[in-house]
């Protein structure tokens, strides 16, 4: 056991190690630290930025506006995401909009946006929200549709009341799909985030990018990339710890039993 | 005066009939086995009676008061506990605690349903309809995973359950016996499409043989010369 876990971490570093090489050959290749600079360059432009403070304020208003959006897309997309799984007629009623706002590019909200609330930190939030809201009224849709339909027999021949049938049998079925829409929906909230910031934001790890980008720092362009990876990464690492601690998993396996 | 009258009852599964013309009448309080081959349309009917399944012909009349339904799988719910599955479809969760005692449940009652053999959570399933105390209980094949001695002996107890509250009971079955201890009265179904091809009424003995067993095999092998294709 031991040794394939250290086996593995050997490969991980394998791969990383690979990556880098690429990385360098391909600066070597352009030979201009504009289009793609050495790492050296760029690890020292991210150790440069972690001691600023100002990174940390970026930092803490990426992830307000982040989880502003995640929070309002989960307190939309619950309730309509479990009417479209009640009713046949709500279903076919919302799923061209569904459709919609799942294939719709997301600058093409930003004219709206940006004539309605200018540059700020509306826009993004606004952009992680409509990211988010179908993502999760699909998976919470195909949750109620997969509730255990022999339970729903006997709710049937018992003529259990909707609100008993909702919180004891519907509500605790769906929670695995509640739990792997937010799994989901993080990794994307963060990605999304950035990029509407760049595009719209006011203050931001996305709006940092975009200075740099018009200065043409590259270095530190990919140096706050590298940060944003980080992040993304540790997010949905404690995430992953959060969901699977003991008191969560236990729940979820009688959920999922 | 029936309880429940089926006229003329039919039911396809697209182009398969499964059931050709059903007459039946149960009386009140009256305890009936359906046999048959395996497919024959037994659980159709007993899930038409219970209202989860439409008639394509022919009419049901059942008196008010609906029906309690022992399925054949328990239909326990995963996350509540065997004390909370008794008692989450009940209007009142009062539960009189000698019936745990009567049905062997009081030392499970804090169990999880994935934490018993099969066996037991039929049982809870058994109990469970028991406990909705309908004018009609439908049980279907409840018996499977269950011991012969823990059989007997919840035969036993429904019975006396149902000489107290008085209720017409319909169990689907495979095995002779089961059907002879439990019911005044056996149907026999043919194989697909099916009808009622045999009554039989059970010549139950006086309380002080029901226990020596002589007149059920009495009884079974009158069944048998009269059934041979029921031979089990």
């Amino acid at each position: 056991m031991k040794t394939s876990i250290c086996s593995n971490l050997f490969k991980y570093a394998l791969g990383l190690l690979l990556i880098a090489l690429v990385w360098e050959l391909a600066s070597l290749w352009f030979h201009s630290s504009l289009i793609l600079p050495r790492l050296s360059e760029v690890f020292a432009e991210f150790f440069g930025l972690i001691d600023e403070a100002s990174l940390w304020m970026n930092l803490s208003s990426t992830f307000l506006k982040a989880f502003s959006g995640l929070l309002l897309a989960l307190a939309i997309g619950l309730p309509v995401g479990f009417l479209i799984g009640f009713s046949a007629f709500f279903s076919q009623l919302l799923l061209p909009g569904l459709v919609l706002l799942k294939s719709m590019p997301i600058i093409s909200w930003l004219t709206s946006i940006l004539i309605l609330w200018g540059i700020g930190w509306e826009a993004p939030v606004f952009i992680v929200f409509v990211t988010l809201l179908p993502i999760i009224i699909y998976n919470i849709a195909q949750g109620i549709k997969t509730v255990d339909k022999q339970l729903l027999e006997v709710v049937k021949l018992t003529h259990l009341p909707f609100r008993k049938a909702f919180a004891g049998i519907y509500l605790p079925s769906i929670i695995p799909f509640i739990i792997s829409s937010i799994e989901i929906s993080v990794g994307t909230m963060w990605k999304t985030v950035v990029a509407a910031e760049f595009l719209a934001g006011e203050k931001g790890i996305g709006v940092q990018i975009a200075w740099n980008k018009y200065y043409v720092n590259t270095p530190t362009v990919f140096a706050y990339t590298f940060f944003v990876i980080l992040v993304g990464i540790s997010l949905e690492i404690l995430l992953d710890a959060f969901f699977s601690s003991p008191f969560l998993k236990r729940w979820r396996g009688l959920w999922a039993t | 005066m029936g309880n429940l009258v089926l006229k003329g009852v039919c039911k396809n599964f697209g182009r398969l009939q499964v059931l050709d013309g059903i007459d039946l009448t149960i009386a009140q309080n009256h305890s009936v086995a359906l046999l048959g081959p395996s497919g024959c349309g037994k659980t159709t009917l007993i899930r038409m009676i219970a209202g989860l399944e439409k008639p394509d012909c022919g009419e049901i009349e059942i008196s008010p008061g609906g029906a309690a339904y022992a399925f054949q799988e328990p239909r326990l719910i995963p996350w509540k506990t065997v004390k909370e599955n008794l008692t989450f479809f009940l209007e009142e969760p009062e539960i009189d605690p000698t019936f745990f005692d009567t049905f062997g449940l009081t030392e499970i009652l804090d169990s999880y349903p994935h934490q018993l053999s099969g066996g037991l959570r039929q049982k809870v399933n058994i109990g469970r309809a028991l406990l909705f105390k309908k004018p009609l209980l439908l049980m279907d094949e409840p018996f499977q995973n269950i011991d012969v001695k823990n059989r007997v002996s919840f035969i036993r107890s429904i019975t006396e359950q149902r000489k107290k509250e008085g209720f017409t009971m319909i169990l689907v079955t495979h095995n002779l016996r089961e059907a002879l201890l439990f019911s005044d009265t056996l149907f026999f179904f043919g194989p697909k499409p099916s009808r009622v091809i045999g009554e039989w009424t059970v010549a139950k003995p006086p309380q002080t043989a029901f226990r020596s067993f002589d007149w059920l095999f009495e009884e079974e092998k009158k069944v048998v010369a009269r059934f041979p294709e029921f031979m089990i």
